[in-house]
């Protein structure tokens, strides 16, 4: 339905239509904003970023493909830019792809938790994925925070779909792994001390 | 499910369908787990904890209001305006509005607000004629001394660019404004009516809301409605202010008359009452509000289903055709029905503006009209085969 929607507004937008413009640049501009925002901590900056994307699509509409997946192409065109823009700030500087900031925090929000092993799990979850490293933090979060599917994650990382199926199965077993790990530990010393 | 044999906690935790149930569950999701947990239901410890730990897993993400959003959008609209790289049609007013009632349909259809603000559809405008400048000076400074006279926080949008600028206002509501004109709104209706003040033009398109009307204040005269889409035009250098209603129901009334009663606070629509096709002149001047009609009156939107207006007439009396015209414009046509009833009426009206099909069948009746307070008056002496 969704997808639908999309599609539809971007159709529009690419026949010159201002306000499935509008509609479209609002209606993802939260969801690139977050994402955006795990690049830089400047936030005016990923502001820019978007609004200049936005233009630069209005301009070339003319240019742009009509079947697209409308969410994915956004992120996959934003991640360039404020690639391609941070580049810019430091021209000397050759910049490898691994060495920009990805700065995804994850966090526990208690409210949600009753009992005290689920505390412990969400816990143990939240400080194994920030033990990943940044590509696969970045698979996770865009597989499980902004629900993009493998193929549309390859987009946006520009990757093959196979890395990400690759790269997540290595993340998974990263966090089990850490949680087992933990989990033994906490058995361990819950035994030991008791 | 059965090949989802969810044998850890993780397994859970990590899975779509689970994921997807938990974060936003449908009635299907619902069924599909329940009929899973019964044939499992050992596993209702695991499902309750890995639910709270799907929860609670969150990414910090960095805030930004809706309203932020709306203004970054806006600025970006202006940028692409200011370039000029609107396309043609989009500056022309009318191909927005069309433009906006195409898209709303295809693309805000699924949108609740946008459903109901479809069901009705109004447009009016207010329009001012030439002024001078000595009134000018005198009266130019309404619209700031209303948005000055106001508590509440109020947010100014001014189109600076020489083509309509779209701006969404938190209701859900969308006023298309006009080049040089500008309006106040705040940045949520908290209040109990909506209102924004506008000096220009602008075309609205308000969502429907009948318990906060949504109040207009275009210099001494407020108009108001429910939830419905209307333009208002409104330049500081004219004499007059006109207010065009195409379908729906709006209300008008002078400022001054508002201040010494509430009638914005009623939920019903008090002052004087437009239907379509009518015209309200408030001559500035003298405080005078004269109704009458639109200068191109047009056909009501049937309902989608019904059939369009035939108005190709053979051997009809003349009440009947005025009763279909009557309908078909939604103005009331006012007529004798004993003395009208035996003039037939013979010719195709399809393709004529309203003016025309009543300058056509007045000529062959022998009878001329009139509009007088929004309505059109027919004087016959009956037709002269009677005589």
């Amino acid at each position: 339905m969704r997808d639908l929607t999309d599609i539809e507004q971007w159709q529009a937008f690419l026949d010159g239509n201002i306000v499935a413009f509008d509609a479209l640049m609002t209606a993802h501009f939260r969801a690139l904003y977050q994402y955006g925002s795990k690049f830089s901590n400047d936030s005016e900056f990923v502001k820019d970023c978007i609004q200049d994307l936005f233009l630069y699509l209005w301009e070339h509409r003319e240019h742009l493909s009509q079947q697209v997946s409308v969410k994915a192409y956004l992120m996959a065109s934003l991640r360039r830019r404020i690639h391609r823009n941070k580049k810019g700030e430091f021209l000397d500087k050759p910049i490898d792809e691994e060495s920009h900031l990805l700065d995804i925090e994850f966090s526990v929000e208690d409210a949600f938790i009753e009992n005290e092993s689920s505390h412990n799990l969400s816990k143990h979850i939240q400080n194994a994925l920030a033990a990943l490293p940044k590509r696969q933090k970045e698979i996770i979060y865009l597989r499980f925070f902004q629900n993009l599917d493998r193929e549309h994650i390859a987009q946006v990382m520009d990757i093959t779909p196979q890395t990400v199926s690759n790269v997540l199965q290595i993340a998974f077993k990263g966090i089990r792994k850490n949680w087992k790990t933990e989990y033994l530990t906490f058995f361990l010393l819950y035994f030991l001390f008791n | 499910m059965e090949k989802y044999k969810y044998c850890t906690l993780q397994d859970l935790v990590w899975s779509d369908l689970f994921r997807e149930w938990v974060l936003s569950p449908t009635i299907e999701t619902n069924a599909l787990w329940h009929q899973w947990l019964s044939e499992n239901p050992e596993k209702w410890d695991m499902v309750n904890e890995a639910s709270e730990i799907v929860c609670a897993i969150k990414v910090k993400e960095p805030s930004i209001s809706e309203q932020e959003i709306r203004n970054l959008v806006q600025k970006t609209i202006q940028n692409i305006e200011k370039e000029g790289k609107l396309s043609k049609n989009d500056k022309d007013t009318e191909g927005v509005v069309e433009l906006e009632n195409s898209i709303t349909k295809a693309v805000f259809y699924r949108q609740s607000w946008f459903k109901i603000a479809a069901s009705i559809a109004l447009i009016f405008s207010l329009g001012w004629g030439a002024w001078v400048v000595q009134q000018n000076n005198q009266r130019g400074n309404v619209y700031e001394n209303l948005v000055s006279g106001t508590n509440a926080q109020l947010i100014e949008t001014i189109n600076k660019t020489d083509s309509p600028q779209i701006v969404r206002l938190s209701d859900g509501s969308v006023v298309t404004l006009k080049k040089g004109s500008r309006i106040s709104y705040e940045s949520s209706f908290k209040g109990e009516n909506r209102v924004v003040y506008l000096s220009g033009e602008a075309f609205f398109e308000v969502a429907k809301n009948p318990k906060k009307p949504f109040l207009v204040y275009a210099n001494e005269l407020v108009t108001k409605v429910l939830g419905t889409s209307f333009t208002v035009r409104a330049y500081k250098e004219d004499k007059e202010v006109t207010v065009e209603v195409r379908t729906g129901r709006v209300s008008v009334f002078s400022k001054k008359n508002q201040d010494q009663t509430t009638q914005t606070n009623n939920s019903t629509l008090t002052g004087l009452v437009l239907t379509p096709n009518q015209k309200i002149v408030f001559k500035r001047d003298v405080e005078q509000l004269t109704k009458t009609l639109v200068a191109e009156p047009a056909i009501v939107v049937p309902k989608k289903d019904s059939q369009p207006v035939n108005f190709d007439f053979d051997d009809t009396p003349a009440n009947e055709v005025f009763r279909v015209i009557e309908t078909a414009y939604s103005i009331n046509i006012v007529y004798d029905e004993g003395v009208l009833k035996h003039c037939p009426i013979t010719a195709p009206l399809t393709d004529q503006s309203l003016y025309d099909k009543l300058n056509i069948i007045c000529k062959a009746i022998g009878a001329h009209y009139e509009i007088v307070d929004g309505q059109i008056i027919i004087q016959s002496r009956g037709c002269k085969n009677d005589e």
